[in-house]
């Protein structure tokens, strides 16, 4: 069974959770670098995410609206 | 037949007037007269003088107030119908009046005023008593003459105007005698059997004594009592009559009486007409204001997730930064190590090794192993 891809809310609440995570004294060195790497790719593929939304979002035909208020 | 004395047989006083009074009571007399020392004795009965204008001559009458159809005072030319007789206790001679019609153009305005101040003062005319018309009447009632001009004046307006409601009439006399009780007779039957949404009451114009009825008192009550709301047209505008004063509308004419009563078809068309294109353009005002509403909520919407995008980004790179700040590898990036014994342990201080011990160094990128030649 594939996991299902989380929602932007959870991708960010597991960005969060690697956060904490740093904030811990003693690191296990190799496990911080695979943590930490972890991280990067998840706050990169949020932040394509969110990029993405927003572009649909300036989709939206802003003029056409002013147009239908204004007919 | 005339009996005389002695061939009477002798009788007391009660028979004797018992007697006279037989041989009266086939007699209704109609007098003319003035009327003089008129009075109302504890509220209920009516006596008065009539006599004859400028003579010698008068008679007593009496009659109760609730039969006196007209208000009367001393001086005023009137009619009398009633019975004459004696009166068993005083033995006087009476006429026991049926009905009084004043006489005259002087009587009759006399008559007409104290009628009129009187029904005033009884709120019989006041505005506030007054019923608005239906807009749109279906069955109208009218009390006329089928045979009176202004019955006919009436109709032409009316059938020209109206669309389709129906007219029921009672057909009355409108002037003579029978008039007066025919007229109310009339409202009791139409408001009783035909649910009229207004009465028409009409008549061509006349004089004061062809009017009569028209200035009664029974008809100034029953048109105040019509359970459906009264419009008067009489005669031409210069008549006034108390049924006018009554009226929940009064009408100059007949004629003017169906303008008042019948709506007209053209105008009503053209009030639809009217209506529609109002509703219409509240309707198209309506979707305008709508419309910019729902694209002022959409804006905003829009707006908001915008926000949301920014805050989220920011959420992230500052979280992004605070990991990049901890995280060793970064620090080991900028050209810092870690060295660990050889249980594993982080060296954080010298003192925690000495010279001989194996330490293992970590790098951004690889490890190096060594050993401490001293320690300081």
């Amino acid at each position: 069974m594939t996991k299902s891809t989380p929602t932007l809310a959870e991708a960010i609440q597991q960005l969060e959770r690697l956060e904490a995570y740093f904030q811990q004294p003693d690191l296990n060195l190799e496990e911080s670098i695979a943590k930490h790497a972890e991280a990067v790719q998840l706050a990169k593929s949020i932040l394509e995410r969110l990029q993405k939304a927003e572009n649909e979002l300036e989709k939206v035909d802003i003029a056409a609206l002013f147009a239908a208020d204004q007919g | 037949m005339t009996l005389t004395y002695p061939e009477l047989p002798t009788i007391g006083v009660g028979e004797a007037i018992a007697l006279c009074n037989s041989l009266l009571q086939d007699l209704t007399l109609t007098i003319e007269g003035e009327v003089a020392n008129y009075s109302v004795s504890r509220g209920k009965f009516v006596f008065f003088d009539l006599k004859d204008l400028g003579g010698e001559s008068r008679l007593g009458c009496f009659m109760m107030v609730h039969q006196q159809n007209v208000p009367i005072e001393d001086g005023m030319r009137i009619l009398v119908q009633g019975k004459p007789g004696l009166y068993a206790k005083s033995g006087q001679f009476r006429i026991s009046v049926v009905r009084i019609q004043p006489k005259g153009e002087g009587s009759l305005k006399r008559a007409f005023e104290m009628l009129k101040a009187k029904l005033e003062v009884e709120g019989l005319f006041s505005s506030a008593r007054k019923r608005p018309l239906p807009q749109f009447p279906e069955r109208v009632g009218i009390i006329s003459s089928s045979e009176a001009a202004g019955y006919g004046d009436f109709m032409r307006i009316a059938t020209q105007r109206s669309c389709g409601m129906k007219f029921v009439l009672a057909n009355v006399a409108v002037q003579g005698v029978a008039a007066e009780q025919e007229i109310c007779a009339a409202f009791d039957y139409l408001n009783g059997h035909q649910a009229p949404d207004v009465i028409v009451l009409i008549r061509g114009g006349g004089s004061m004594e062809d009017l009569h009825a028209f200035n009664s008192e029974s008809v100034a009550r029953a048109i105040v009592r019509s359970k459906a709301p009264v419009v008067v047209g009489v005669g031409h505008e210069r008549d006034s009559t108390i049924a006018d004063y009554c009226a929940d509308i009064r009408a100059a004419t007949p004629s003017n009486a169906a303008q008042l009563a019948i709506p007209d078809k053209l105008e009503v068309a053209k009030e639809i007409v009217a209506t529609l294109t109002q509703s219409s353009h509240a309707l198209h005002r309506h979707i305008q204001t709508t419309k910019h509403n729902l694209v002022t909520t959409l804006r905003g919407i829009h707006f908001q997730v915008q926000h949301g995008f920014s805050d989220a980004r920011a959420a992230v790179q500052a979280h992004v930064a605070t990991i990049n700040a901890l995280a060793p590898v970064v620090v080991l990036q900028r050209g810092y190590s870690i060295t660990r014994k050889v249980n594993g342990k982080v060296v954080t201080a010298s003192s925690q090794i000495q010279a001989g011990d194996q330490v293992t160094t970590h790098f951004a990128a690889g490890e190096s192993i060594s050993e401490v030649i001293t320690v300081s």
